[in-house]
């Protein structure tokens, strides 16, 4: 099987920075693909190479098993939703619609029955005479979208087309987006930088850092087991322990981390006495008061003291300095009622941490 | 009334007064020349009744005229040229990075910073040798030869046309969004195509303020012409400055008063132009439905 949309080895230098560092990345015909990653990770160069915009200084591309590395970007059948949107400020909305259909030529009534149809995909039916400055951005950002998906791409980019827009309206596109996704069939490629946005909308998500892809998979799949540090961290809130692998057993490993042990599923091999990363999610960290001395027994949670406390509105979150270190655990709870699930818990409490053994991964230093 | 607000109106009127005396300042000479040239005395400084013979006479004075078809023919040539040029010259200094940009730049601002008699006479010691070596390989002899006049005057006009325009068409270059470009090569555009649908059309105004420029330079132009110019080419600034140094002629307040109220027509034109344009834009009377 072949993937829509492949790059093989591909690298992008400016000067002698490398921005996109010898990747590979198979795109599959239908998906929504999501390249995150922090600013300057490569990812917008990677989209512009997709499009002809930046010519790769190494590698090959290709689309639908065709070599396109050396085609022009008018040549391509992809197209993009900029991220400053480019309407063309001299023509109405449905003329900046029109524009790849007039490009090719195609009959009069046949552009007007398509632009009709893309102005209503994107809910601007009524706004066809409008000039881009006479609407807002949110309405200019469904213009944009609606120009790049009349003339049918193969593949349609996306270079960070919510990140202008409030809150609310971000968060309406996203299921907008996903909805003219399914309606169209076709293959969306997205850039961003928001976790939230990648995770909620994609099929697959490509984590990228300093040029390279770090980790590529289903949003559940990045969330629930990172393979790296930087993806636990990027992807939601992660609390990231230095630990040391205690015992292993199998793929159940038990690690010691402050003064304490905690058990772990681990799928690498891990030896007895090697340093590693512990990823936790803070949803997923329990907090036993303890009174009086350290709980004892085989796999007996490290203890620490509640240094904060604070009120997230739905939840609640509980910072504990561990004993004999000094790394810091976060853990959070749902409110009940507006009543902290914590319970009576208060800073400068001891408490002792405990973990489920798939809540806990172990990530190789 | 309070002290602020008194303070407030003192500072008005203060700024009010001065504006007026400036633009007073600014405006009366033209208004002496505008009602001068309606004036029947032959000298200067005194009224003595009203008369158009000074605008009847324009058309009979052969020389006159010959040196307003002069200007005209340099300056009609000359702008168009030099926007052409400085349309593509801006085009390649915003679009590219190339090596040698800046040296490039620095050339092509050197006719705006150098003065001009420094143009001219550099003109004139360059144009000289190129006639020599034209008259030379085309082996023309005195009589025949090409001299300075017309095109040479037209050489010049336009270098310093396109440096000025090429200045006005890079500034409103360097404030398009570049993915406009990208998004009409990615729509499909070529980048002829490109130029054409996209990128002139949301310049157009820069262009346009060019050419406005290059006319306007053309016509006024004195100094480098001066120095460029040949027998029987004499352009009307430098006709009108030879008039003045025998007599005060009212037919030059005449001519004057017509090329003042010509630039005000062209003004006036490029503003409804303006206006006109932004009107076009605009479908309904109806405010835009704003929100997502």
């Amino acid at each position: 099987m072949q993937g829509l949309v492949e790059l093989r080895n591909v690298t992008k230098r400016f000067g002698s920075h490398v921005v996109v560092d010898a990747m590979d990345l198979r795109i599959e015909g239908g998906e929504f693909l999501s390249l995150l990653g922090p600013s300057g990770c490569g990812k917008s160069t990677t989209l512009r190479m997709i499009a002809g915009l930046e010519q790769p200084s190494e590698g090959r591309l290709s689309l639908d098993g065709a070599d396109i590395t050396d085609l022009p970007p008018h040549k391509r059948a992809v197209n993009t939703v900029f991220q400053s949107y480019a309407l063309f400020p001299h023509l109405s909305v449905s003329d900046n619609i029109a524009y790849a259909l007039r490009l090719r030529r195609a009959g009069r009534t046949e552009i007007a029955a398509q632009v009709r149809d893309a102005l209503e995909m994107v809910r601007m039916g009524d706004h066809a005479d409008y000039f881009p400055r006479q609407i807002s951005g949110g309405q200019q950002q469904r213009v944009a979208l609606a120009r790049a998906i009349v003339a049918r791409p193969r593949v349609l980019l996306l270079d960070e087309p919510l990140s202008a827009l409030d809150l609310k309206l971000r968060q309406a596109m996203r299921l907008e987006l996903k909805r003219i996704h399914r309606q169209l069939g076709i293959t969306f490629v997205f850039v961003t930088h928001d976790q939230g946005e990648a995770l909620t909308m994609s099929d697959r998500v490509a984590v990228m850092h300093e040029g390279r892809v770090l980790q590529l998979d289903r949003p559940e799949e990045l969330y629930e087991r990172p393979a790296s540090r930087f993806v636990a961290s990027f992807i939601g809130d992660a609390n990231l322990l230095n630990a040391v692998v205690a015992r292993a057993e199998g793929d159940c490993v038990t690690v010691k981390v402050g003064n304490g042990e905690l058990p772990a599923k681990c799928k690498l091999s891990a030896t007895t006495g090697t340093a590693i990363t512990l990823s936790v999610r803070p949803q997923r960290v329990k907090l036993l008061q303890s009174s009086g001395g350290a709980a004892t027994g085989a796999a007996a949670g490290p203890t620490g003291v509640v240094v904060e406390m604070t009120f997230l509105g739905d939840a609640t979150s509980a910072v504990v300095r561990l004993d004999g270190s000094d790394q810091q655990v976060t853990a959070v709870r749902l409110n009940v009622e507006g009543v902290s699930a914590f319970g009576d818990l208060r800073i400068g409490d001891s408490v002792q941490l405990a973990c489920e053994p798939t809540a806990v991964h172990v990530l190789v230093r | 009334m309070t002290t602020a607000r008194t303070r407030r109106l003192a500072s008005t009127w203060t700024l009010g007064s001065i504006s007026a005396v400036a633009l007073f300042m600014l405006y009366l000479p033209v208004a002496v020349l505008v009602v001068f040239s309606f004036n029947s005395a032959r000298t200067g400084a005194v009224w003595e009744s009203f008369t158009l013979d000074w605008y009847r006479s324009i058309p009979d004075d052969r020389q006159l005229m010959r040196a307003i078809s002069n200007s005209l023919w340099i300056a009609l040539i000359a702008t168009p040229v030099s926007t052409v040029l400085a349309t593509m010259l801006a085009l390649g200094m915003e679009g590219g990075r190339f090596r040698g940009k800046r040296s490039t730049e620095q050339v092509l601002n050197l006719p705006i910073v150098a003065p001009e008699i420094i143009t001219g006479v550099s003109l004139l010691a360059a144009m000289s040798l190129a006639l020599r070596f034209l008259n030379d390989v085309l082996g023309r002899g005195n009589a025949d030869a090409i001299r300075f006049g017309r095109p040479t005057i037209l050489l010049a006009h336009i270098a310093f046309d396109t440096a000025f325009a090429t200045l006005i068409v890079r500034a409103s270059l360097r404030n398009l969004d570049p993915a406009l470009a990208e998004a009409s090569l990615d729509l499909g555009a070529t980048r002829w195509q490109t130029f054409w649908r996209v990128i002139l059309p949301a310049i157009r105004p820069g262009v346009l303020g060019g050419a406005l420029m290059a006319l306007t330079l053309s016509i006024d132009n004195f100094v480098i012409t001066f120095f460029v110019t040949g027998p029987g080419s004499t352009t009307l600034p430098i006709e009108i400055y030879a008039r003045l140094r025998r007599t005060i002629s009212p037919s030059i307040n005449a001519v004057a008063t017509l090329i003042f109220a010509a630039s005000i027509v062209v003004l006036v034109a490029a503003l409804f132009a303006q206006a006109l344009g932004s009107a076009k834009r605009k479908p309904s009377a109806e405010a835009p439905v704003q929100g997502g």
